[in-house]
């Protein structure tokens, strides 16, 4: 039965996540922003709370061979909480402690020891983050051209190279890292990693400024004859040999994306509805409605709640559908292209609204600068684009 | 729970929809079109299935479907062809008011009325937001008189009944209808949706006695908005049926179609105009099963979710048929292709509907000021 109506759980998940927003990271992200780092005390004490994020593990739970699994509304309370929690600042958000975006691809690919291993070290005595990293300097959309190595050797493989634009990646205690045994073969020869923090040959060489998104840590990571155990091999040797596939560390990826995908498609959907929500309020007590400026509020605001709804709807349907097993690539990407675009536009008109009294002091042009990446990492909008028309050519057996 | 699957019913009527919409009624659209011309066969065909009666109540002989039900259904036959659907015989937008009218002894003597036709055709005329003074309504001794010309409606070229809502001199909503024969009606050559029957009426001191009146006051009013909510989200899933044929038909065109030596969808500024298609049509579609839903429940936002919605949906029909003509070229200009016709319904859909822009400022209108004080100046 189509339903637009939150499940029980999912109206409780909606509002913790917004309480937390609202009372815990709404209040620091101004101040995060100047500082362009969360306050660490602040850390410990989200952490202390329990509170880490992996939008891949809401609701897990284990099947009975033990193994972590996604239960039916995952991805949909995945999705509803972290539009909450980019309402509240995504900047702050994406700091949270937890294995963050490299959640997803540890809970589909991971053994179970891997699982265990790597996701039980998120406990309340000390905030550890994870990571994924795959983007290079000469591989970003084009993830197939990933230069970073891994050459077999005895026990291991030996990385060498480099990633950039990690989310987390200096402070992370593990990173999936996307690296290939031979770049002649392109996506068949990639294989995932998780690099541990302290792993000899592994380094953290930046922190880079940013248009937006400033409290976050966004790192650049170096790779020197790195070893990585075989147990670190992502989903293990047989991963790869099941398939028969060889391009698995590259499905890996895509896989991710797909997940992933709504889940960066809902914190656009939750930034444009904190600029919609903050500027609908502004013209409520201080537009005259005989001025000249409110019938231009309210089409602006009119299209800018529209568009939100719409794209909140993508959202969820993309999450629904990996909910129940089936194949969502078309949806994420449909999600993720009009979410990423659609918020930067919203932003952009709240700001046209509030006018020169917009440019500082409000948080809507701190918004505004923070959801520019929205439309980029995850795949850019151009990408989302090349992936639905792939999708919708496909009837005709035609790849474009 | 949020969910996005249709019951088993819902698709089993989706299915027939469809089939019935690609396999009759694209193919008989240009002569529907052009000689006013549906095969009798089709009709009875579209009534046995039972979809000129979704939205009429039980007491109507009607199935009282629910609007999440019907604009699955209403989407899949606007996909073979929007003016076929329009035009097609029966209640049309009436029903929606008649959905939502009490089963009392004025709408007995309109149901009694619509009997007496072997092959009835109702149209319906929303003129409370006539803003241009060309139609009045005044109350006299033992009813209402009548002078002006309304706004133009669907199926009010082939209509032997009309149902108007108005307001009287004194701004008192009013709801009636009337008997067309002898009427002065006014329909030409329009932009699009040709089998449609838009025309408009004039009037000359037209008499109408109270018997033929159907509800009146805040009464009235409050019928004539619960009708408009359903009537704009069924026009929603007609624009996005319309959005979604346009789309499919740009995708198998562009997938054939070579120049340069390689079929065009291979360049991206093909495919990816295809993707924006997609992404339209998709975000306005689920806006409209949304409002539907929400209608269906009762839920007091239902009304401002009609508008978004109907406006989203405008603006993917528009977008997308105006894409298909341009991604056929030459072929997406001549008439040979559906894509021209399907641009000019889309538009026209859209003007005889609340315009896109209109919409969106009513919607706007109730974010900030809420549905009292937008209900109180009269917007709608």
């Amino acid at each position: 039965l189509i339903s637009f109506e939150l499940s029980e759980r999912q109206q409780q998940m909606k509002e913790l996540a917004h309480w937390l927003a609202e009372n815990e990271i709404r209040p620091i992200a101004m101040e995060a922003e100047r500082m362009k780092r969360v306050p660490e005390q602040w850390l410990q004490k989200i952490n202390q709370m329990g509170i880490h994020l992996n939008p891949a593990g809401f609701q897990s739970g284990k099947n009975q061979s033990g193994r972590l699994q996604k239960e039916n509304e995952a991805n949909r309370l995945g999705v509803i909480a972290m539009e909450e929690l980019a309402w509240g600042d995504a900047a702050v958000t994406l700091s949270l402690p937890g294995p963050g975006l490299g959640g997803p691809p540890l809970q589909a690919s991971g053994t179970p020891e891997q699982q265990e291993r790597f996701l039980s070290i998120f406990t309340m005595d000390e905030p550890r983050w994870g990571a994924y990293a795959v983007t290079e300097p000469e591989a970003g959309s084009d993830v197939s051209g990933i230069r970073t190595t891994a050459a077999r050797v005895d026990g291991g493989y030996l990385l060498n190279g480099q990633k950039i634009f990690i989310t987390n990646g200096a402070r992370a205690s593990w990173v999936i890292v996307f690296a290939t045994v031979d770049p002649a073969l392109g996506r068949f020869g990639h294989r995932a990693f998780i690099v541990e923090k302290g792993m000899k040959g592994f380094a953290a060489t930046k922190i880079v400024d940013k248009l937006g998104l400033r409290a976050n840590e966004t790192a650049e990571l170096v790779f020197e004859d790195c070893f990585v155990p075989d147990e670190n091999l992502l989903g293990g040797e047989e991963l790869y040999e099941r398939r028969h596939a060889k391009s698995s560390g590259f499905q890996v990826a895509m896989k991710t994306f797909d997940s992933t995908r709504p889940v960066v498609a809902a914190m656009a959907v939750g930034i444009a509805r904190a600029a919609y929500e903050y500027t609908l309020e502004f013209v409520k007590k201080e537009f005259p409605k005989h001025g000249h400026l409110y019938p231009l509020a309210i089409d602006l605001l009119a299209e800018s709640e529209t568009d939100i709804a719409a794209s909140r709807l993508l959202v969820w349907e993309a999450a629904w559908k990996a909910d129940m097993g089936k194949e969502n690539a078309k949806e994420a990407a449909l999600c993720k292209a009009m979410a990423g675009k659609m918020a930067l536009d919203v932003c952009s008109r709240c700001l046209e609204i509030l006018g020169p009294s917009g440019l500082e002091g409000h948080p809507v042009e701190k918004w505004y600068r923070d959801v520019k990446v929205f439309d980029i990492f995850e795949g850019t909008n151009e990408i989302q684009h090349l992936v639905i028309a792939r999708n919708q050519y496909a009837q005709y057996r035609l790849r474009v | 729970l949020i969910s996005f699957a249709a019951t088993e019913e819902e698709q089993a009527f989706v299915d027939m929809a469809k089939t019935l919409a690609k396999e009759k009624f694209r193919p008989a659209a240009r002569r529907a079109e052009s000689e006013g011309v549906l095969e009798p066969d089709l009709i009875r065909k579209v009534e046995e299935l039972g979809f000129l009666s979704m939205e009429l109540p039980e007491h109507w002989n009607g199935f009282g479907l629910s609007l999440l039900s019907q604009v699955q259904i209403v989407k899949a036959l606007s996909y073979g062809d929007p003016g076929i659907l329009q035009g097609l015989p029966g209640t049309g937008d009436a029903a929606s008011l008649i959905r939502v009218l009490p089963d009392d002894k004025p709408v007995n003597r309109l149901k009694k009325l619509y009997g007496q036709f072997s092959e009835p055709i109702m149209a319906y005329f929303d003129l409370m937001a006539m803003e241009d003074g060309r139609f009045h309504l005044e109350k006299v001794e033992g009813g209402y008189r009548v002078t002006g010309t309304t706004c133009p409606a669907r199926l009010a070229a082939k209509s032997q009944i009309a149902v108007l809502a108005a307001r009287d001199q004194e701004g008192e909503p009013v709801v009636f209808f009337l008997q067309t024969d002898g009427l002065r009606m006014v329909s030409g050559d329009n932009l699009g949706l040709q089998y449609a029957g838009i025309g408009q009426f004039h009037f000359n001191g037209y008499f109408i006695p109270s018997e033929q009146v159907l509800s009146v006051g805040r009464e009235a009013e409050d019928f004539i908005r619960k009708a408009r909510v359903r009537i704009y989200i069924l026009e929603g899933a007609k624009q996005s049926g319309v959005a979604e044929a346009a789309l499919d038909y740009a995708t198998a065109y562009t997938a054939m179609r070579k120049a340069f030596g390689q079929e065009i969808a291979r360049f991206q500024g093909v495919s990816f105009r295809v993707a924006d298609m997609a992404i339209q049509s998709r975000s306005a579609w689920l806006l409209v099963l949304q409002a539907a839903e929400a209608a269906d429940r009762g839920d007091k936002e239902a009304e401002g979710f009609a508008l978004r919605a109907l406006s989203k949906a405008h603006g993917a029909a528009l977008f997308n048929t105006n894409s298909c003509v341009q991604l056929l070229g030459g072929h997406g200009f001549i008439r040979e292709y559906p894509a021209e016709k399907w641009m000019r319904d889309a538009r026209t859909e859209s003007l005889l509907y609340g315009r896109e822009r209109e919409l969106l400022h009513h919607w706007g209108l109730f974010l900030l000021e809420g549905e009292k004080e937008v209900k109180t100046v009269d917007l709608l």
